[in-house]
């Protein structure tokens, strides 16, 4: 990673948790809100590697637990979690497509959720979510698979400005 | 290896597990000084920069919303033009039920405000979170905010303070399922703690006696009793329903709340706080 995307990273950080924070994110599906910052740690999981993916994802889950009652640090363990996963399966498993990106977008936002659920009831905190895991589960997964159509190639796009002839920046070998 | 950012992943992604791991056991049962504070810069770099992108994608938000609830909207707009021709027919009747509230009131001596300050906060955004229910305020520490504040409009409870940065504070909303409040009933004996069941749910008044004669439509008010983190008489909700089943230990009522919890855009937050035991 060159020394202007570690720039560039932080001011998209930014960006996205000023975006969650706007009306866009704060729309409701049944009750349940879309969750774009655990769509945007599977979209750098994906675009950039399962490290990063983890990285940013940590960064999110901050973000999103320094507006909540919860104990800090449960959103930031679920989001790295799911950043890095992101990032392995689509390196080890995936042919490099916009529909396996999609698929693991789904299943993703999909998993996410429900860990982060699970991990609020084995800490015995009461949410919305528990009420209404189903439709959580399908808005989540919903959300990231549009966030990987729609914000992601934005991402990819911001991420290589400037990088010359770099190629598109996919993904950390060596795993 | 070239791009990654550590070199080794799987340290990478055991470092930050062990980190968060860490953060929940220290902040698990009382949440540190300094962990607030770290939240509280959080808060304060994010929240000016979410006015420009709302600015920003506010356009696009109302296209989505409006996509998504063009049936509602215009079931909404029938019902509301309804609404209005039934309003403008019971004026006259409704000065003559404000003149009857006013002494109702006074005979309750219900002490709604009366000698607590407040300050007047913009609703800057509904948290997006599926964890909690919660609206973000433009009130801060630098007003004299103060968690545990009580949060009102003037129809009635919306919440309390939970958090609290420089220049902004988050609200938990009386829907939220960790919110609980001490109510009592207008015109019967008996309380009750009314617990929040989510956003699009009636509010659940528990710990009510089994008998208590309660109708459509009563309001409900803090009761402020010993130990409570309200002050008393402030209007929380309407009965919706009330009933005890067979061999049940406790009726079962449900509340409406009072407040538009899911279209605020200006609340008062009252200079007070719990005393201390």
């Amino acid at each position: 990673m060159s020394r202007l995307r570690y720039l560039k990273l932080p001011l998209i950080l930014l960006a996205i948790s000023a975006l969650e924070r706007s009306q866009l994110g704060t729309l409701t599906i049944q009750g349940i809100h879309p969750d774009i910052l655990l769509a945007a740690s599977i979209s750098f999981g994906l675009l950039e590697g399962r490290e990063v993916g983890a990285v940013v994802g940590f960064v999110l889950g901050i973000v999103a637990d320094s507006f909540a009652q919860t104990p800090f640090g449960v959103s930031s363990l679920v989001y790295l979690s799911v950043g890095y996963g992101a990032g392995l399966i689509e390196v080890t498993s995936m042919p490099e497509s916009r529909v396996a990106d999609l698929v693991i977008s789904l299943i993703g936002g999909a998993l996410g959720v429900a860990f982060l659920d699970g991990v609020l009831r084995i800490l015995g905190i009461v949410t919305v979510l528990s009420n209404n895991l189903v439709v959580a589960v399908t808005v989540t997964s919903l959300t990231s698979g549009i966030f990987t159509l729609v914000i992601a190639p934005i991402l990819r796009f911001l991420l290589n400005l400037g990088d010359g002839d770099r190629p598109p920046s996919r993904r950390g070998a060596g795993i | 290896m070239s791009n990654s950012i550590f070199r080794r992943p799987r340290v990478t992604l055991v470092l930050l597990i062990l980190v968060s791991v860490s953060m929940i056991s220290v902040t698990y049962k009382k949440v540190p000084p300094f962990v607030n504070s770290a939240r509280g810069y959080v808060r304060d770099l994010v929240t000016p920069i979410r006015q420009g992108v709302t600015t920003v994608f506010n356009p696009v938000y109302n296209v989505v919303a409006g996509a998504f609830n063009y049936s509602n909207l215009k079931s909404q707009n029938a019902r509301l033009q309804q609404e209005i021709d039934s309003l403008k027919g019971s004026a006259i009747s409704n000065q003559y039920a404000q003149a009857e509230l006013a002494t109702l009131s006074k005979e309750l001596k219900l002490t709604y405000l009366k000698g607590i300050g407040t300050t007047t906060a913009q609703v800057i955004s509904y948290t997006p979170s599926n964890v909690q229910i919660s609206i973000e305020v433009d009130k801060g520490k630098s007003n004299g905010i103060q968690v545990g504040n009580p949060v009102v409009t003037d129809l009635g409870l919306v919440g309390r303070v939970i958090q609290v940065a420089n220049f902004s504070s988050t609200v938990l909303l009386v829907t939220d399922p960790n919110f609980a409040a001490g109510v009592r009933f207008s015109n019967a004996a008996g309380v009750g703690l009314a617990v929040g069941e989510g956003s699009s749910a009636p509010l659940n008044v528990q710990l009510v006696d089994p008998g208590t004669v309660l109708s459509k439509g009563q309001v409900v008010f803090t009761s402020g009793l010993s130990g409570e983190i309200f002050p008393a008489g402030i209007p929380v909700g309407r009965v919706r329903s009330a009933f005890t089943p067979p061999g049940g230990l406790q009726e079962q009522v449900l509340l409406d709340p009072l407040a538009p919890v899911g279209n605020l855009q200006f609340v008062d937050i009252l200079n007070w706080l719990p005393p201390k035991p």
